[in-house]
This record gives C-alpha cells, structure tokens and sequence, in this order.
C-alpha cells in the first residue's frame, strides 16, 4: 500500500493546482522572510558582539572574579603577561591582550570629569582588538616608552576643555586604597561616534597607568580574549578554564562576553525574542493557510474517502494518506522557500543593504556598542535547520485534524452523497 | 446443499431514528444467497435495497436480525473486523463515481489487491487480465475523469472482482449509463458469474436489468415481496 498511498497524497497535493499554488507561496514567503530576518539579526548580534569585544573585553574576559560586580583597584590580575602567553596556545584564540581598566578622575585647571581609563600596551593593540584604535580623529595613541600621554574621547575633551597638547592631572584610587595622581599629556582625540563611548573614555599607556596604581610589573586588569569563531564562546571558555587550570590564580574568573557586556546579552536576548514572535506568527499564518486547504480538500473529497473505506481502507489508512498529504505540501513548501530565499539571502549575504540613508545617520549604538546600519545577511546554519523543522511540524500539525475528520468519515453516509 | 449457502439474512430490521421520527428501512427480511448466484433485489424507491445492501456489506449495522456471512455473524464483528471482511471477501460496485479520481485505471483496479499486500508480480498479472476481460486493455492508464460512465464502471467491477470475494454487492450499477451500456455491463458481469463463479447480488429498477438476472428478490416497504428464480432460462447449476 505505501507507494500507492505516496502516489495518491502526491496527486491529491497536485489536484488543485491554484490552491496549492497560494499555500505553496504562503511557505516560500513565510519561509524567505524568517530566514531573511533571522540572518540579518544573527549578522547584527555577530557585529554588535565583535564590536562590544573590541571595545574593551574581548569575546573572553579573564579577571579578578570580582571585578564585574566591585570594580576597584585592588580586584586585580596578577601573573597576567604569563596568563596572555598561555591563552593564545589555546585551541580557538586568535589573540589576546593585557589591559588595566580603571575608574579615574581627569582634570584640568578648569573641569574635570570621571572616566574609565584604559591602560594599554600600544606595542600590541591594533584596530582588531581594540576599535577605539581606528576612531583616533586628531594626534596620535602614545607610543609605548610614553609614561605621560592619554588620549581622551572628543566628548570627554570638550567637557574638559582639553585638546591634543593640553595637560591633565589623572587621579585614581590605587591598590592600597590611597589617592595617587599623575601627569598627563593630551596627545590625541577618539571620535567614535557612539556618544556614551566618547564622553567616558580614555586611554593611557599600561605602564604609566600600573605605576600610579602601584600594580607589579606583571600585574593588570584582565586579558581580554578574541576567538577566531566568536559564535563558539562557550566551548572557548570551557577549555581556557581547563588548559589554564595550573596558571590562572584562584580568584580569577574566565568569563564570556555575555556575562562582561550582560545589558548587550539581555538586549539581543529580547531583539531575538521579539524575531521568535514574529516568526511564530508567521508560521502560524502558513499553518492556518495548510489547515484550511487540508479540510476544505477533505471535506470535498468525503465520497472518496467513503468508498476507500468501503473497499477495505481502515480509518488510519485514510488519516494516514491526509497527514502524508501535509508532509508532501511540508516538503515542496521546503523547496519553494529556498528557491524564493536563495536570491535575497545570497544578495544580503554578499553585498548588504545600507540602511544610512534609511536611518539619516552613519551608526546607531546599542547599550555603548556603536553599530553600522548595513544590514547583512549571516544566518547561525542551526537556525536554518531549526525554520526548517518548525515549518514541516507545524504543517504536518496543521493536517492532524482535516485528518481525523477524514477518519472518521461514515462510509454510509458518504457513499449516499453523490 | 447448506454448504452452498454463503450468505445467511434472518429477519433483518433497520430502523432509522431522525429526532421523534422513525423510518423503518427493513421490516425482518430473510434472504439466503448461495455461490454462484446472479441475483436482482428489485423494488420502488425507498423499498430498501441500498440499506439492505449496507447491511450485507458489511457498511452499516442492522437495528435487529441476523447476518452471517460465510459463517460469520457480522454483529459480532469489530470495526477492523468488518473493514478486513470488507476488503477480502466482499466486493462493491457503486451507482456512479467508484472510482479514486487521482488514480489510474489500472491503479484502482489495483487498489485493494494493494491494500491486501500482494506482490506486485501477482498483483500485476490479475490487474492485467482482469482489466482485459473488462474489454480496458490499453486503457490502463487513464484517469476515471478520461473514461466514459460505462467505462468507469467497468473499472469499479474489476476492482470488486480482483480479490477473489465471496460476493460482488453492486447497488444500481447501471444507473447512470444508457441502455445500450448497461446491457454490456450485464453482459460482463453475467459472463464473470457463468465463467469465473462470481456471486452477485445486485439492486436495480431497470426491467431491462431485471430481465438479465437469474434471481429476483422483489422488496416492498422493507420487507421481501416475492422471490422468483427464472426456471426456463436458468442454466446449469454453477459448482
Ligand atoms: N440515513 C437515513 N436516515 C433516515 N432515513 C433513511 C436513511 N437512509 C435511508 N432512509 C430511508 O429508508 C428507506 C429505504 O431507503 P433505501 O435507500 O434503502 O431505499 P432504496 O430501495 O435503495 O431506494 P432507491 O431505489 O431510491 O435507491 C427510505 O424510506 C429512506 O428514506
Ligand atoms: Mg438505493
């Protein structure tokens, strides 16, 4: 019987050809706008996160395990060069890098304002692992024998009154709890044109910011981390907590940037939400769309599913060639999603659609992430299987019932309509 | 000849209910059917035939009464019982529209043979011959909607006859096909019955039919009116 029974839910499918058509396309849009979506949001979340990574913590934070919550001078790194040099033989690591990052006050003779203070190695920060680096709009990051010059975020210097050249005193609290200050030189400017970065942000060199903290010579804020797939963050920090068991000291945590950045997690958390509603719906859309095909082809097929049934058909036969029928329509709706999706998804995908002129402005920002409105197709391949699978459940769901109602047809009943 | 008798009816009665109303469809009808028989149940509209065909086959449960099919009591069936009993031993040609319209000739006529689970090859080689005999050679292929009325029914036989049953149910299966047509229908099932043994119990108000059959179980408001076998044109005891 199976053949035949493929055979017959294959014809029934084509039967109605204008009707399928509508169903058909119902999936092949259903299909292309929930793969679209969700591509271009896996592609932002990609950006904001390599973004947020770059804008100070890397895809893996290693820090005092209390820093997060008490940010202070004291919750610090020690063994931190030895740490760097470890995890970049790690599986995955791309690189990593030393940095201090500390609450400071700037001042000049006139304002003065808190910030967080970056110490950086200049020797081995590129663009890469630290965005800040590109936005330089005026002067220059210090070079790394520089034990005095800063670089401020433009707003930050506006506030201050401070342009490339200007003094500043920088005062922290230092490991001890006491007040230390510093002189420092203005010697450039950040434009990154996220304005809550700008205001707030500051770079120095590592040295010139460990010596006013009183840290040993090896002895920092974190390792920030940057993976080569930074999709497989968990696994990442599995096998840095375990490669560097022997090295990392008992109050340092290895952390993912969603545990670092949690008001960035909690924001593509609840954009992602927001995209598992509307697909949802969608689908509920092509669902309805095979719900009523499937019964309204039932009930116009009674006599034949009457005389099946005279002839010998069991009613689970009957409901099985009705729910056969929802996989055949499950199936071409497959085919006809990714013969519609493939064009727009390959379009996004290679060449992106810039939304600057759209939007009136260069760059949105997220939570301090400063995002550039080109959208990009990149879907998480899972994702794909996962669309792919909600469709064929929800519509085999859909044919449950027009199924039953086949079943449970009276061949008596049915054979008198004529 | 007991063993002759395949069928057994014995006082069959079917009331059916429609709010206060009741229409009593069969009124205690006895009929006994042996193999090999080519029998007409004649009678006006509404005398009963479709119910009592229902009955037989197995479709349709009577309110009171009897039905034992070769030796089964058909009451003490189960619903998969009865759609087994239906699929193997008893064989239906329809008024009109037997056919699955997505399938071929071929395929329908195959239908049940499939759902029995014979092999192909066996399969194959009935479905080809019967489709033969049926005078469809050629037409294997066509869909119901590309064969004409009488064609259709052809097929319907076929697929009835395929499994071997113990009896063909055809309720008014020349109904919808002229004269001409249906003369060629009986001329067919007539041969079936004299040539391969089918039994056939079949309904009709044609006289022209009634003329054909070799039995006439003549029904009247439900009840069996009188029931004639044609002597001078009645052949050789079939074995
Ligand atoms: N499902 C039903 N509900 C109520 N009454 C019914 C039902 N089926 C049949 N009847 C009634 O039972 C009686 C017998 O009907 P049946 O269809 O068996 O007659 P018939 O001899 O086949 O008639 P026809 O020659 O018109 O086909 C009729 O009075 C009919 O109205
Ligand atoms: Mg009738």
């Amino acid at each position: 019987m199976g053949t035949l029974l493929l055979h017959m839910a294959v014809r029934n499918v084509l039967r109605n050809r204008r009707r399928t058509a509508i169903v058909l396309a119902g999936f092949a849009f259903g299909i292309m706008f929930a793969v679209v979506f969700t591509a271009i949001a896996d592609d932002t979340y990609g950006r904001m996160v390599e973004l947020a990574a770059r804008l100070g913590g890397g895809h893996v934070t290693i820090q005092h395990r209390d820093a997060l919550d008490q940010p202070a001078a004291d919750k610090s790194l020690p063994r931190a060069d030895r740490i760097r040099d470890r995890v970049v033989d790690v599986e995955g690591v791309e690189a990593a890098v030393v940095r201090i990052r500390a609450a400071a006050m700037i001042a000049t003779a006139r304002e003065s304002a808190g910030t967080v203070l970056l110490g950086i190695d200049p020797a081995v920060e590129t663009p890469a692992t630290l965005s800040l680096l590109e936005a330089v709009a005026e002067g220059e990051v210090p070079a790394a024998e520089d034990r005095r010059g800063v670089v401020l975020g433009d707003g930050l210097a506006d506030h201050l009154g401070a342009g490339v050249g200007k003094k500043v005193v920088v005062t922290v609290t230092d490991a001890e709890g006491e007040v230390a200050s510093a002189l420092g030189k203005v010697r450039g400017l950040i434009d990154t044109g996220a304005e809550s970065v700008d205001k707030y942000t500051a770079l120095a060199g590592r040295t010139m910011l460990a010596s006013t903290l009183g840290y040993a010579s090896d002895e920092a804020s974190l390792v920030a981390v940057f993976l080569e797939h930074p999709r497989e963050v968990d696994e990442a920090v599995l096998r840095i907590r375990a490669e560097l068991a022997d090295v990392l000291p008992p109050d340092a945590a290895v952390l993912p940037w969603y545990e670092v950045q949690p008001d960035l997690a909690a924001y593509i958390q609840l954009d992602s939400s927001g995209l598992v509603v509307f697909e949802v719906l969608l689908l509920l859309l092509i669902a309805a769309g095979v719900f009523n095909t499937l019964l309204v082809s039932v009930m116009e097929r009674t006599r034949e599913f009457g005389i099946m049934m005279a002839v010998g058909h069991r009613p689970a036969d009957v409901f099985r060639l009705v729910v056969l029928e929802s996989v055949v329509l499950s199936v071409m709706g497959l085919v006809a999603g990714a013969l519609v999706t493939i064009l727009p998804y390959w379009y996004l995908h290679t060449y992106g659609f810039d939304m600057s002129s759209l939007l009136g402005v260069d760059s949105f920002d997220v939570t301090g992430v400063a995002v550039d409105p080109i959208m990009r197709a990149n879907i998480v391949p899972i994702k794909l299987a996962i669309i792919g699978a909600i469709v064929v459940v929800a519509t085999v769901a859909a044919g449950l019932y027009p199924a039953y109602r086949a079943a449970r047809i009276e061949p008596v009943e049915a054979i008198r309509l004529v | 000849m007991p063993d002759d008798v395949i069928l057994q009816v014995r006082g069959a009665t079917k009331i059916y209910r429609q709010g206060e109303v009741e229409v009593a469809a069969l009124r205690g009808v006895d009929l006994a059917v042996r193999r090999g028989e080519f029998t007409a149940l004649v009678g006006p509209s509404g005398s009963g035939k479709t119910t009592l065909l229902n009955l037989i086959g197995a479709l349709d449960r009577p309110t009171a009464g009897s039905i034992v099919l070769e030796g089964r009591e058909l009451s003490e069936l189960s619903k998969g019982e009865r759609s087994r009993l239906r699929r193997d031993r008893i064989g239906f040609v329809f008024q009109a529209y037997n056919l699955i319209p997505v399938l071929t000739a071929y395929e329908n006529a195959e239908m049940v043979l499939a759902l029995q689970k014979v092999p192909a090859a066996e399969r194959e080689r009935r479905v080809q011959g019967l489709l033969a005999e049926v005078g469809l050679a050629g037409l294997e292929d066509r869909r119901p909607d590309q064969l004409s009325g009488g064609q259709q029914q052809r097929v319907a036989i076929a697929r009835a006859v395929a499994p071997n049953p113990a009896l063909v149910l055809a309720d008014e299966p020349t109904a919808n096909v002229d004269s001409e047509t249906a003369e060629r229908l009986l001329d067919l099932m007539e041969r079936m019955n004299r040539e391969d043994g089918v039994t056939f119990l079949f309904s009709t108000h044609d006289p022209r039919v009634i003329r054909r059959a070799r039995r006439v179980v003549r029904l009247r408001d439900g009840r069996v009116e009188a029931d004639e076998t044609a002597v001078e044109e009645r052949d050789q005891p079939v074995a």
